[in-house]
């Protein structure tokens, strides 16, 4: 197995067969969502997730249910205007229904990257079949504001963040091995000690140090122990906002040996990035596997200092002219992008 | 104590009082200084409030000296009724003959900042001068054009010019963008590639707060694609604007879209 192959086995544990079903990852949305696929009137229904988050196995379901065709783009094929990938679709929705996987791949950050897309568009639009598409969220959310796409689906359906519960459940039930969970106060308990707590308001926010006052009063181990777990996978899910993959690639890193709650870090947390790095991170974010020549053509310049600098930093991984996001990485990358407001 | 040990005891006081003043003055300008420098370190920290924290810059400075002017009259020179009056009697002659613009600058600092007019950070246009408010000061409002030079616009002008400010407090801000093309290119192909152009630039901040346009005129000679988006950084204004001309540019030659040439008639009129 290579590396960038790891990286995708990593991030898709978290779609393995029997692991979590649509009804987790869709929420109330799931009745809709089924009731859409059944409908009479064949629409066009997008389901929108964040990288890793479990849209593929949203798609699945859709696929079981309509006994569907199942076509995927890929990254390394480019904008498929006029090539196989289009026809497929066309061909495929003359025979009945259809799910497509990663839309995102359909467009490029180009003059005249969309042609691709809006013939997308034109056939689904024309089709008399049920379609289900996948859409990665940061793709869709540029995509609606620049080409208005989310007028072309009456249905959009967002793949939301599992719950801490569901979220330890699904992790601790895939390893034999546990890791110790350990309380963050254990070994070096003071009765008072200072720590330094984030304040904001909006997005504005500073650390301040504040005291800390911990009693150790009517405790016994095994209620530490229990508390420590806890308090990991909260942060656990906090610090992947609570999607599947980046979960599972963080525990992939930890479960093993001690586990603090410190110890659950996003990859590339402390990293400095300029507005290049930035941008291209928010391409490859938003395709979540980018040919190289692709980024090539985006940035108009050889990318090859800036993806030597971001695999560096654990934020990609750049294989054999495909450029990956890391799952353990994307809140950090998310984050990066988002206070630069790039789109 | 005799005439003499009087006279430098009260001369003794008088320095010491001047002293106190001086020092409490510049105390103000330190701490001035200081609190600008902060805020706008911490404004940096965050694109979205950027010009939001920089409006308390000039609020902070004018009620720090407002504050050392009141600790000076009250404190320090303990003016009686009677000086305070001979000495508003200086300063309205003062005014009178030859300070009447400094203190009209000043006034028209409290305008600016009380009627948030234009705020640190902005871009504005006033009279002939066009560029980002780095300081509103006392007497003047410090302007740093795209050429990085620093304009002093004495704050007077504010009642006697128009300002066009192009973001109004904003982090944002709307750019527009020309490009001219042949009066027969495609035209439908041409008004694509400035909105692709547009859209797809590394600087660009589009929602559906901030949507863009491209706009078509008609001239004599050639016709005018007019592109309009906001960039999240109202800074990277010049640089999104070169950009989205640049790749308008270079994807017009690649789909054959001719830019327009200078007509010879018009060639034989300069001759």
């Amino acid at each position: 197995m290579t590396d960038s192959e790891s990286d995708d086995e990593r991030a898709g544990d978290a779609r393995r067969s029997g692991e979590v079903d649509a009804a987790t990852l869709l929420g109330e949305a799931h009745e809709t969502f089924e009731d859409a696929l059944d409908g009479e009137t064949a629409v066009p229904v997008a389901v929108v997730g964040s990288p890793f988050a479990g849209r593929e196995f949203v798609l699945e379901a859709a696929v079981e249910r309509l006994d569907a065709t199942r076509i995927r783009f890929e990254a390394a094929d480019g904008p498929p205007t006029g090539s196989d990938a289009l026809d497929a679709v066309g061909d495929a929705l003359e025979s009945g229904p259809v799910v497509v996987e990663d839309c995102q791949h359909l467009y490029r950050r180009t003059v005249g990257g969309f042609e691709a897309l809006e013939e997308f568009l034109d056939l689904i639009a024309s089709a008399d079949v049920p379609v289900a598409t996948g859409w990665n969220r940061y793709a869709w959310t540029y995509l609606a504001a620049v080409r208005g796409i989310d007028r072309s689906f009456r249905h959009r359906f967002d793949v939301g963040p599992v719950a801490t519960d569901r979220l330890a459940e699904l992790l601790l039930s895939r390893y034999d091995e546990m890791p110790t969970f350990v309380s963050e106060t254990t070994e070096t308990e003071r009765p008072v000690t200072l720590r330094r707590r984030e304040v904001g308001w909006n997005d504005l926010a500073i650390t301040v140090p504040l005291p800390s006052v911990t009693l150790p009063i009517g405790r016994d181990s095994s209620d530490e122990s229990i508390d420590a777990r806890d308090v990991v996978f909260e942060r656990l899910a906090a610090v992947s906002q609570g999607n599947l993959g980046v979960a599972t690639s963080l525990w992939e890193s930890l479960h093993s040996g001690e586990l603090r709650p410190s110890d659950v870090v996003a990859a590339g947390g402390d990293v400095d990035l300029d507005r290049d790095e930035a941008f291209c991170l928010r391409i490859v974010l938003s395709k979540e596997r980018v040919a190289r020549e692709e980024l090539t053509d985006v940035l108009g310049v050889s990318p090859d200092r800036i993806l030597g600098r971001l695999d560096r930093e654990g934020l990609v991984t750049v294989r054999e002219g495909l450029v990956r996001l890391d799952p353990a990485a994307v809140p950090t990358i998310t984050d990066a992008t988002e206070s630069r407001r790039i789109p | 104590m005799t005439p003499a040990q009087a006279a430098v005891e009260s001369a003794q006081l008088e320095v010491r009082v001047l002293r106190d003043a001086v020092l409490v003055l510049v105390g103000a300008y330190l701490l001035s200084r200081l609190t600008s420098a902060a805020l706008s370190a911490f404004a940096e920290r965050s694109p979205t409030r950027r010009i939001t924290i920089k409006m308390f810059v000039p609020v902070t400075s004018f009620l720090i000296y407002g504050v050392a002017i009141y600790v000076v009259v009250d404190s320090v020179l303990q003016l009686t009724t009677a000086q305070l009056l001979a000495v508003s009697g200086l300063i309205g002659a003062g005014i009178g003959f030859g300070l009447k613009d400094l203190v009209g600058s000043a006034i028209g600092g409290f305008v600016i900042v009380l009627e948030n007019t234009y705020q640190v950070g902005d871009k504005v246009e006033i009279g002939e001068h066009y560029g980002e408010v780095s300081e509103i000061g006392l007497r003047a409002t410090t302007l740093i054009t795209p050429d990085d030079t620093a304009v002093k616009v004495p704050n007077t002008t504010l009642f006697t010019d128009s300002i066009a400010d192009a973001n109004d407090g904003a982090p944002e801000m709307m750019v527009v963008v020309e490009v001219a093309v042949a009066p027969d290119a495609d035209l439908q192909r041409a008004t694509s590639v400035v909105e692709d152009a547009l859209v797809t630039s590394r600087y660009v901040y589009v929602d559906d707060d901030h949507p863009f346009v491209v706009l078509v005129e008609d001239d004599a000679y050639y016709r005018t694609i007019r592109g309009k988006a906001y960039v999240a950084d109202l800074r990277d204004e010049f640089a999104f604007a070169s950009d989205v001309t640049e790749r308008a540019l270079v994807a017009f030659d690649e789909y054959g879209i001719e830019t327009p040439t200078v007509p010879l008639d018009s060639l034989d009129d300069r001759e």
